[in-house]
């Protein structure tokens, strides 16, 4: 099941590559690609990872981190009564 | 990047369906658990509020037309200010929109089919965000409406249907404990459907010729949706009592399970979950679109069309986990989104507004 999924994964980003890219190139915006490869390279990355089991963070849990301070204060105004 | 046209009245409808998407499933037992049997006053207190909001919202996208948000906020606070906040949105609206598609997986779950692997289920809504996000915004707009109407006139046939079910005195007492419980049940209103209507903004003034009709519009949908609100609850509370509903983790389901007329029209809440699906995916859509819109606009990217494939990667892949459990979501989704909700729909556009009014002001006195 691992095995089938990053196969999958890496098929993917096979062919968005392989439709895309020559695509970016012809019409010389290398910022596009630049931008592109890096979140496709992210993704594929952190679902092999996921995939293995690697824990991989979570973003909720960094908002979460940010607003630790006023947890409180928002418990105290949504309590009943 | 091609400038794509919206007509006023497929913005009103899009406001309306961004309001009381995702949220109708569980808004009924977040402000009941607050206002008991006033929490029809409590939405109306509400809407009341939230027009302000609205009126800043519509005000910042005429004082700085052809803008995005994202724009705006890299114009006002600089490059480097400027980039963190916008980053900081960006980041925000995407787990917002991966939260959504964890609810749907979650509701399905919970609801029809435990078996059911999370998965393929996930990548299924998915793929349905990234056709849409593909075929642009004009596309998604003229859904819209198709999705509203049905959406609006089963709204309207399930509150016929539940007419024999309701008992009046569910609503009594009125304003047992005076005027608190109202006040604060006001509170998750206005962070699930006032505050969160800032990401139209990525939308709102750019796409439209006349950003006087526009500006009605949204007007017109806040309401619309707010009137949405209003009866949903109003039926859950008026069928299942205030106490019940409050400990319900999806009152409107739970409420239309309770149809039952002539015998023939009975268990219909599949219906209600189709419904819910196909009005939160108006929401998801404008989280996603404001997401990946507004990261092409801050790279100064040409299209942005590029970049949604390899976000529907990783959204794919964090909608698995985005929310650990259903506890973690609950406790995120009182203590942190509320904060968030309040630090980008209300601190971030008054702050905007006010600096838009201080460069007008000083334009003026420079010219």
């Amino acid at each position: 099941m691992v095995l089938i999924v990053i196969l999958l994964v890496l098929a993917f980003a096979a062919i968005l590559c392989a439709v895309e890219v020559p695509k970016l190139l012809r019409a010389r915006s290398y910022k596009e690609l630049l931008a592109f490869s890096l979140l496709l390279a992210l993704g594929v990355g952190l679902s092999i990872l996921k995939s293995l089991k690697v824990e991989i963070g979570n973003p909720s849990d960094l908002f979460a981190w940010i607003y630790s301070p006023l947890e409180g204060v928002m418990e105290s105004l949504l309590k009943k009564g | 990047m091609k400038k794509t046209k919206i007509s006023p009245r497929q913005l009103m409808i899009l406001t309306s369906g961004f309001s009381f998407g995702t949220v109708i499933l569980f808004l009924p037992s977040s402000i009941t658990k607050l206002a008991g049997p006033d929490a029809w006053l409590s939405i109306l207190l509400g809407t009341a509020i939230g027009l302000l909001f609205i009126w800043i919202f519509a005000k910042l996208g005429e004082l700085n037309p052809d803008k995005t948000f994202v724009e705006i906020i890299q114009l006002y606070l600089g490059k480097l200010a400027g980039g963190f906040v916008a980053v900081f949105l960006i980041l925000s609206v995407l787990v917002v929109a991966d939260q959504s598609v964890w609810y749907m997986s979650d509701f399905v779950h919970t609801a029809f089919a435990y078996t059911l692997p999370t998965l393929p289920l996930n990548v299924f809504f998915i793929a349905v965000l990234v056709f849409a996000l593909l075929c642009g915004v004009e596309t998604m707009y003229r859904t819209t409406e198709m999705i509203f109407y049905f959406g609006f006139s089963f709204l309207i046939i399930l509150t016929l249907m539940l007419i024999p079910k309701m008992e009046p005195e569910n609503l009594l007492p009125i304003m047992e404990n005076g005027v608190t419980p109202v006040l604060k049940g006001s509170i998750p209103f206005l962070f699930n459907c006032a505050w969160p209507l800032v990401f139209l903004n990525m939308v709102y003034p750019v796409c439209f010729e006349n950003v006087k009709e526009a500006k009605r519009a949204l007007f017109k949908g806040y309401l619309l949706g707010a009137l949405c609100n209003l009866i949903i609850v109003a039926v859950c509370v008026l069928v299942m009592g205030s106490s019940l509903i409050a400990n319900l983790r999806f009152p409107m389901f739970i409420t239309s399970e309770e149809v039952d007329l002539l015998v023939i029209f009975s268990r219909i809440e599949a219906m209600t979950f189709f419904i819910w699906v196909c009005v939160s995916f108006i929401s998801v859509f404008s989280y996603a679109y404001a997401g990946v819109y507004g990261l092409a606009k801050l790279l100064k990217m040409k299209d942005y069309k590029i970049l949604v494939l390899p976000m529907g990667l990783l959204l794919a892949v964090y909608s698995l986990n985005i929310y650990t459990n259903t506890s973690y979501q609950i406790k995120w989704d009182s203590t942190v989104w509320p904060l968030l909700s309040f630090t980008l729909g209300f601190i971030l556009p008054i702050l905007l507004l006010i600096l838009s009014y201080i460069r007008k002001i000083m334009g003026k006195n420079s010219s």
